[in-house]
């Protein structure tokens, strides 16, 4: 019996296939870690909200405390306490990254896989 | 001669069945194509329960995995709050306001957990001759830096308190589960122990309700318990001394991690910065060369402990105390030299600019 060749055909398909898995591998490497910020108020979560969606920056206020949540993360932009700790904390975007207002017992986190499991400091 | 019976083999199968095989070969072949493909998602498919709570005077934040995580985080979390009535001076009723109260006249029983803590803070002030002292308790009121008053003290009064400050004054009776202080004036205060002993309890109660693996930081002191489901190991962000941000990633499989850094209470009066890790010899915030110190042991309590030490005592003499306990660290100086010990020098990933690491002793 003869051997049948490889037509152009499936090559072609084979290499759609090739292309499509590597987009896909590339595509689960990319996807940001941390897309989620919890904010919770004493214990109790108060919004769980998936930034990487946001279209454009949201204001919350929780407890006296103003927190801004943008595409890249969250970060509390005023706080009535005295030592402003949670302020200069800065920008939370990566998975494990946290701004806690101790004072107000307000606290913003990134959560997921990928970033750091804990602070210490 | 017998006729051999026809073996159908891949290179005479009749074409409906070739076509039959291709097709069912191509899709496991895509099948599988896109499950390796997917593959790195499957790292990230067990989430946490992660809570945040208010105890001993700071943040306690759990991430606890497995079934029963949710009871588990609860159960620490009161753990720890029930810890902090046994060991606040600033607690009615608590063990060490009792202590305290009857400084110079009696005998105070201790519950045990107040005890062992007691038992690290006494082991570790007579090995670091001092530089860690649990009697600072006169002289950390006079600077109260919790109060945010943000004053110096009176060199006077701080000179007259001083004399009482000696982790000698503290008597522990293991026997009866008892402590007493010498003098009237002596006084306890656990605030450079309590975090890491936080740290301790939580993870004794993910112990008992059966968490698979979690991670507790009360107040920037670090426990860890089990292994992620992953298989990782637990990734600890050490925070930059000299800004809000990181310093680099320590990556533990178990244990405790503690820092002291002069960055975290303090204030700065006519140019001078004043913090709140007080040396015991001279009433004032250590002046050590030192501005922030990261140490990893077995035990909350000690790893709090010798985090405290080290940064009073210095670089050299923190790293020999470190290796008497077989722990190890991360000494960070004024001058943005890291020095890490041994064995965490592969553990270990600087992140920030503007610090060199130095040479490996």
């Amino acid at each position: 019996m003869e051997r049948r060749r490889i037509t152009l055909r499936e090559i072609l398909c084979a290499a759609a296939l090739l292309a499509v898995a590597i987009g896909l591998y590339l595509w689960s490497f990319a996807r940001p870690a941390g897309g989620t910020v919890v904010i919770e108020q004493d214990g109790k979560t108060v919004y769980r909200i998936d930034f990487t969606t946001l279209s454009e920056p949201e204001t919350l206020e929780v407890n006296g405390t103003v927190i801004e949540i943008g595409p890249n993360g969250a970060w509390f932009v005023s706080s009535p306490c005295p030592d402003q700790i949670c302020v200069k904390a800065g920008l939370c975007s990566r998975a494990g990254e946290s701004a806690v207002c101790l004072p107000q017992r307000v606290s913003l986190r990134i959560t997921g896989e990928g970033g750091v499991d804990a602070i210490t400091g | 001669m017998k006729a051999r019976p026809v073996k159908t083999t891949l290179r005479n199968l009749p074409e409906p069945k070739a076509k039959k095989l291709a097709l069912l070969l191509g899709a496991v072949l895509l099948v599988l194509v896109i499950l390796i493909a997917l593959f790195p998602l499957l790292d990230r498919t067990e989430e946490p329960y992660t809570v945040t709570t208010y105890a001993m005077g700071s943040y306690v934040q759990q991430s606890v995995y497995g079934k029963n995580s949710e009871t588990a985080a609860v159960t620490a979390a009161d753990a720890v709050q029930a810890l902090e009535n046994k060991i606040s001076w600033r607690v009615s009723g608590s063990d060490i306001q009792k202590l305290n109260s009857a400084a110079g006249k009696d005998w105070t029983e201790l519950s045990a957990d107040t005890m062992e803590i007691l038992e690290i803070a006494q082991d570790v002030a007579e090995k670091s001759g001092g530089a860690f002292d649990v009697t600072i308790a006169p002289i950390s009121r006079l600077w109260d830096f919790d109060s945010e008053r943000n004053t110096v003290p009176d060199s006077d009064q701080i000179a007259s308190f001083l004399p009482y400050v000696g982790y000698e004054f503290l008597r522990l009776d293991t026997e009866t589960g008892a402590a007493s202080l010498k003098n009237l004036n002596n006084a306890v205060d656990l605030g450079a122990i309590g975090k890491g002993a936080a740290c301790d309890v939580a993870v004794e109660a993910y112990a008992e309700t059966g968490a698979d693996a979690a991670i507790v930081s009360v107040g920037g002191s670090v426990g860890v318990y089990g292994r992620k489901e992953s298989g990782a190991d637990w990734n600890i962000a050490v925070r930059d001394p000299n800004t809000d941000g990181t310093l680099g990633t320590l990556t533990i499989v178990s244990g405790f991690v503690s820092t002291s850094g002069s960055y975290e209470k303090s204030f700065t009066l006519d140019g001078t910065l004043y913090h709140h890790l007080l040396d015991p010899a001279t009433g004032y915030p250590a002046d050590s060369g030192l501005i922030s110190v990261t140490v990893l042991s077995d035990s909350g309590a000690r790893s709090d402990a010798l985090a405290t030490a080290c940064f009073v005592l210095g670089l050299d003499e923190g790293q020999a105390l470190l290796e008497t306990y077989g722990a190890e660290g991360i000494f960070i100086d004024e001058t943005g030299v890291i020095t890490i010990t041994d064995g965490l020098q592969d553990r270990f990933t600087l992140t920030a600019s503007g610090y060199t690491l130095a040479a490996q002793a």
